[in-house]
């Protein structure tokens, strides 16, 4: 009896090593269960925003404004934007196979000990940690202390007054007062938006350069740079919207790309009589496209998207931050200043999508249904449904904004500089040229075709373009 | 001069060498187990059979055969290779090969030789044969019959070197073993030396078993303080500590052997150490008497040939009044290699005494204040008002006691009772405590005192001694006769210089 | 390595972009739901709700070591619960990191004469390659127990000593010097 010296201890000390899979209909329910309650969470939330909005209404016009103050800016923006920076480790820990976050625990609250909570009580402890942590400011910066704290405020506040003109509803009667969840109704429009963004530079160039950090310095060089180059490019990919539309107010623009008033009640009353599937919605092209903005501008719209990711300095257009390698602009700060940048750009990250949201996905606008909904429900659950929409399609911008961030490596200065004045500019400048011309010889229904092609062209590129080169054989594979 | 070839080459050898110390000669080993030069041949291991130019087709073992003019000789023939695998197979049928719990591993001729001729797995599918184990021979010899070989080369010592024939071979055959007459032990004063020679882990050192394994300990050089002959010993030592002592060659002191006595020295360095000692102290009770009368110095016949020469230079810097020579008590000795003088140097005192040109005291007394360089045989009437004593070991406390370095610890030389100087070095890699030698610290006293010029190196005490034209490191490993020491009458059998009277 | 020379539609890598975004979102998308292959050499899930994903949370999951796998060190005994060790050195002479050390001492009446009165081990020293256990003639020493060393709140506290090492099932070989002799009656000293 020689036994090997490898003995079989830990394999017999310890129980089946596979654990078993959990049945499907356990696993079936318990997924409709989560996505019933979260699409049920999200009407609630679509719900209460309508009438918070209508409760402040009551106290008269700038009682409206403050209502909706309330709560777009800081429930929807600040929550969302909150959520995210919890959303890009969960998702990002989804597309690579990980577990992401999860070992923060609400051990405090006595049935919620050992739980991770899939990783939500983390958002806690990055807000405690940020407040917490030590305020530190270089000796450098003494000089330029007011600067040096104006900077991350200058990064903050514009995130959130972006939001101000975003339409989330249409203007709808809703417990008994006349609302529309829109901040700021203004001719300017989308003006307003480029106005503020612009601000982010002060905000970079500022931090860069009153940390008194060489480091710092060219980091905020690096975005001032960027930011300034890509505000061009964002500013054209939005014209031809403009010439599409005809208009630079944001709710003008959402109304446009659905049913308006008039039109919705006949299609209601025609629903009621000839049945749900025979409603005739005069906003729909050619019978069965929702005539949303992407269909007018697909180069408009993801070359928005990508300037947007630029402006917004998030990857692959991060090198002004760099966390891990090349060090940013807000290398000097800590605490809750470094929490207002950080939190800055997932604002933005909101406000991008819902701008997206607003001008090319056709709003709060569902499509098809909403002579339908208003059929058996009627026009406030219609608004709450509308709101709901707008929830999802914004998490779904986000959502893509956050897969280009996990696809694509990080750009060099170099690279960024050439996209945006090489290529970008140049496309976006033919965007407006041809836009304007179909626009002029065929109006918006020359632009849909134009769109429909350009889609068409777009795919075909990608998929005919090269494929990436194979790498070589490995040398060592002939011996 | 006798020529013979062997292997094809040319050898000049001795007419009474045999086969194995002509190879030895050119650098040709003949494996062997049994033979010893010192001892008489027996033939036992049959190991070192070779083949010969005068028995061509046979055998001859190499321990037995002499050299003969022209004779030629064959190491490694395929018959002399097949003659010692099978003699280290057959050595090794009942060898119970517990090399794991057996001291001798690391330097056994079996494991050399099975490695270098054997290398095969053992054939034998019988149990083993069971022998007694580990047998109590005497103080310092355990017996294990198992691993024994039967060379025979403890009885033959026993007989012939240390002349007490203790052992015996008892028994025929494979059941043969080695063993004492009934009732008395190995008591001899050399026994240890069977344990050198031993071939194999069949007789072991009781004092060393299982203290450490062989590849762990560092040799180095010494001679051994245990009597005046001055054995030369290496010292196996590891960290602050001497494991063992072997003899080492030196033929006109104590050829290869040593005597049971000097073997276990070592124990003074390694246990009841002094290790710290109060410096300022000492300096802070010596300095109001400085100068002035009623110091005594005091130096043991322990001190080495440096440590004297600074202890005399210390008193005439400080100015002290009376020297006093203090000395183990004699003990047993022998016409061979222990003498009754206990202490290693006490010829080297006296002749540092005589190049400081002072008198030797016996009895400590007349004075107030004493120094003393090692406590050996100090007596110590009635307390002193100042007692500053160097000490090796704990026993005899001053009012502030030195920790003094150990003989095997320090450079230095001593001089044995025939006068020959020889030189010992530092054994003990690791330092103990603040222990230092005399010398260091009589400089250090006198540094701390403001008077300069005393010995800051062994070298330098070395030069007190006033021997013309010998430095420290001058002194060969097998040391110098001084030949105006040299005494009228010798031990019968003791080793001698070459050219002294016999 | 020459850089390849890419076409301008090489370049844009446009094709291989859009890939990538849809190989993430096929990931986003399978493992929202939990369609993934459960890690086969987790030993335990703990906990309710966890899903499938191969990461393993290890204070709270545990993966299978691979046979030889080397754990912390034990001494091996024997079937009389005293260590198989005869404090032969070798594991001592034979590490690298000179962790182990050994004091020898004598049994009074048994066929093996020695033991190791002291036989420790500091873990903190120990590189784990294992040539303690290669070089034991004994079979005496194993890594065979599992676990990693623990962690320690001092250095002291790290070096295990002969009866924390001693643990783990017996042993016992047929060449064994016990199976075949039996004690010895002569006292050692």
């Amino acid at each position: 009896m020689i036994e090997t010296p490898t003995a079989r201890l830990a394999f017999e000390d310890f129980g089946p090593a596979i654990p078993p899979r959990p049945a499907f209909g356990r696993w079936l329910a318990g997924t409709i269960a989560g996505w019933t309650a979260f699409v049920a969470f999200l009407l609630f939330i679509s719900w209460l925003l309508l009438a918070i909005a209508a409760l402040f209404a009551r106290l008269g016009p700038i009682g409206a404004a403050v209502g909706n103050i309330v709560g777009l800016i800081l429930i929807l923006v600040m929550v969302t934007a909150t959520l995210l920076t919890m959303a890009d480790r969960k998702w990002s820990a989804l597309m690579q196979d990980r577990v992401g976050p999860n070992r923060a625990r609400l051990s405090i609250i006595p049935g919620l000990r050992n739980r991770p909570l899939k990783g939500i009580p983390h958002v806690l402890a990055d807000v405690l940690k940020m407040l917490f942590k030590e305020d530190f400011i270089p000796e450098g910066a003494m000089n330029n202390k007011v600067l040096f704290n104006l900077a991350p405020l200058l990064a903050f506040a514009p995130a959130f007054m972006l939001f101000a003109i975003v339409p989330v509803s249409p203007e709808v009667t809703f417990l008994g007062q006349r609302i529309q969840l829109q901040v700021a109704r203004v001719d300017w429009g989308i003006l307003y938006v480029f106005a503020l963004a612009s601000l982010a530079v002060f905000a970079t160039a500022l931090a860069g350069w009153t940390s008194d950090n060489k480091l710092a310095l060219l980091g905020g060089l690096r975005a001032s740079a960027q930011l300034i180059s890509y505000e061009v490019t964002l500013g054209l990919t939005l014209v031809g919207a403009f010439i599409a539309f005809g208009t630079l107010r944001l709710e003008e623009m959402a109304r446009l790309q659905g049913m308006l008033g008039p039109a919705l009640r006949s299609a209601v009353v025609l629903a009621a009589r000839a049945g749900d599937f025979l409603v005739r919605d005069d906003s729909v092209l050619f019978g069965w496209l929702p005539s949303w903005g992407f269909v007018y501008q697909p180069i408009g719209m993801i070359l928005f998207l990508v300037a947007a990711q630029a402006e917004i300095k998030r990857a692959p257009f991060d090198t002004p931050e760099g966390e891990s390698e090349i060090i940013g602009y807000f290398l000097e700060y800590s605490g809750l200043k470094s929490g207002l940048f950080l939190i800055a750009e997932y604002a933005e990250t909101v406000v991008v999508a819902g701008i997206v949201t607003t001008i090319f996905l056709g709003g709060y606008h569902l499509p098809f249904i909403e002579p339908t909904v208003v059929r058996h429900f009627d026009f406030a659950w219609l608004s709450v449904f509308q709101v709901f929409a707008f929830i999802v399609k914004m998490l779904f911008i986000i959502w893509v904004m956050f897969v280009v961030r996990w696809a694509f490596p990080r750009f060099r200065y170099d690279q960024i500089m050439r996209l945006g004045w090489k290529m970008m500019l140049p496309i976006s400048l033919f965007n407006v040229a041809l836009t304007a011309g179909i626009f002029l010889w065929a109006g918006r229904e020359g632009l849909a075709w134009m769109g429909g092609i350009e889609w068409l062209a777009i795919i075909a590129f990608v998929a005919l373009s090269a494929r990436a080169p194979r790498a070589e054989e490995a040398p060592h594979a002939s011996h | 001069m006798t020529k013979v070839f062997v292997d094809g080459r040319e050898v000049e050898a001795d007419p009474r060498d045999n086969l194995i110390e002509a190879a030895r000669r050119i650098g040709v080993a003949i494996p062997y187990f049994c033979y010893h030069p010192r001892l008489s041949i027996a033939g036992q291991c049959r190991m070192c059979l070779v083949e010969t130019s005068d028995a061509p087709g046979r055998l001859v073992p190499g321990c037995q055969v002499r050299v003969k003019e022209g004779m030629k000789v064959v190491t490694s023939s395929p018959a002399v290779r097949d003659n010692q695998r099978g003699c280290m197979e057959f050595h090794l049928i009942n060898h119970p090969v517990d090399c794991a719990i057996c001291d001798q591993s690391g330097e056994c001729k079996l494991q050399d030789y099975y490695m270098e001729f054997d290398h095969q797995p053992s054939r034998i599918r019988t149990s083993k044969l069971n022998k007694p184990k580990r047998e109590i021979f005497g103080p310092l010899v355990v017996y294990d019959a198992e691993r024994c070989i039967m060379c025979t080369r403890c009885v033959r010592f026993m007989d012939e070197i240390a002349q007490e024939p203790q052992l015996a071979v008892v028994d025929r055959g494979s059941h043969s073993l080695i063993s004492t007459f009934p009732g008395q032990p190995l008591d001899s004063k050399y026994s240890g030396n069977t344990v050198d020679i031993c071939p194999v882990g069949a007789l072991l050192n009781r004092d060393f078993r299982f203290q450490s394994r062989v590849w762990f300990v560092e040799k180095s050089p010494a001679v051994c303080t245990g009597c005046a002959n001055g054995c030369n010993v290496y010292l196996e030592s590891r960290g602050n500590l001497i494991y063992r002592l072997l003899p080492r060659r030196n033929e006109e002191v104590n050829q290869v052997w040593m005597c049971d006595e000097g073997r276990l020295t070592h124990h003074e360095t390694n246990e009841k150490r002094v290790e710290q000692g109060d410096l300022a102290r000492a300096i802070e009770l010596l300095r109001p008497i400085a100068g002035k009368p009623g110091i005594g110095i005091s130096l043991s016949a322990q001190c080495t040939n440096e440590e004297a020469a600074a202890a005399f230079d210390f008193g005439a810097r400080i100015g002290a009044e009376k020297y006093f020579f203090t000395a183990r008590l004699d003990g047993d000795g022998d016409d061979f290699l222990i003498r009754q003088d206990k202490n290693p140097n006490r010829r080297g005192v006296e002749l540092a005494a005589r190049a400081a040109g002072v008198t030797l005291h016996d009895s400590v007394e007349g004075i107030k204040a004493l120094v003393a360089f090692r406590t050996d045989g100090l007596l110590l009437e009635k307390p002193l008002e100042v007692f500053i004593a160097i000490a090796q070991n704990q026993g005899i406390e001053g009012q502030v006691t030195l920790p003094c370095q150990s003989v095997y610890e320090q450079d230095g030389s001593v001089i044995n009772y025939y006068g020959r100087l020889q030189r010992t070095w530092p054994g003990v890699p690791a330092e103990r405590g603040e222990s230092a030698p005399a010398w260091s610290w009589a400089e250090r006293i006198l540094a701390g005192l403001g008077i300069a010029g005393a010995p800051r190196s062994a070298a330098a005490a070395f030069d007190l001694l006033g021997l013309p034209g010998l430095k420290l490191e001058a002194i060969p490993e097998e040391g110098v006769v001084l030949e105006q020491l040299l005494p009228a009458q010798w031990p019968k059998r003791a080793p001698r210089p070459a050219g002294a009277a016999r | 390595m020459p850089r390849t020379d890419l076409s301008p539609g090489e370049r844009l890598y446009l094709r291989e972009a859009v890939r990538g975004m849809g190989v993430l979102a096929r990931h986003f998308w399978k493992n929202l739901f939990g369609f993934r292959d459960p890690a086969p050499e987790v030993m335990e899930r703990k906990g309710r709700g966890v899903n499938l994903v191969s990461t393993i949370n290890y204070p709270e999951e545990r993966k299978e070591y691979p046979p030889g796998y080397r754990g912390m060190h034990r001494l091996v005994p024997r079937l009389d619960g005293k260590p198989r060790c005869v404090a032969c050195y070798m594991c001592a002479t034979a590490c690298p990191a000179q962790c182990i050390y050994i004091e020898a001492g004598e049994y009074e009446e048994e066929a093996i004469e020695k033991y190791p009165v002291r036989f420790e081990i500091d873990e903190l020293r120990c590189i784990v390659c294992g040539f303690c256990v290669e070089a034991c003639p004994k079979d005496a020493i194993r890594m065979d127990t599992g676990t990693h060393a623990p962690a320690v709140l001092s250095r002291p506290l790290a070096v295990f000593d002969k009866e924390s090492l001693l643990r783990g099932p017996a042993v016992e070989h047929s060449t064994d010097v016990l199976t075949y002799r039996v004690p010895l009656k002569t006292p050692p000293r």
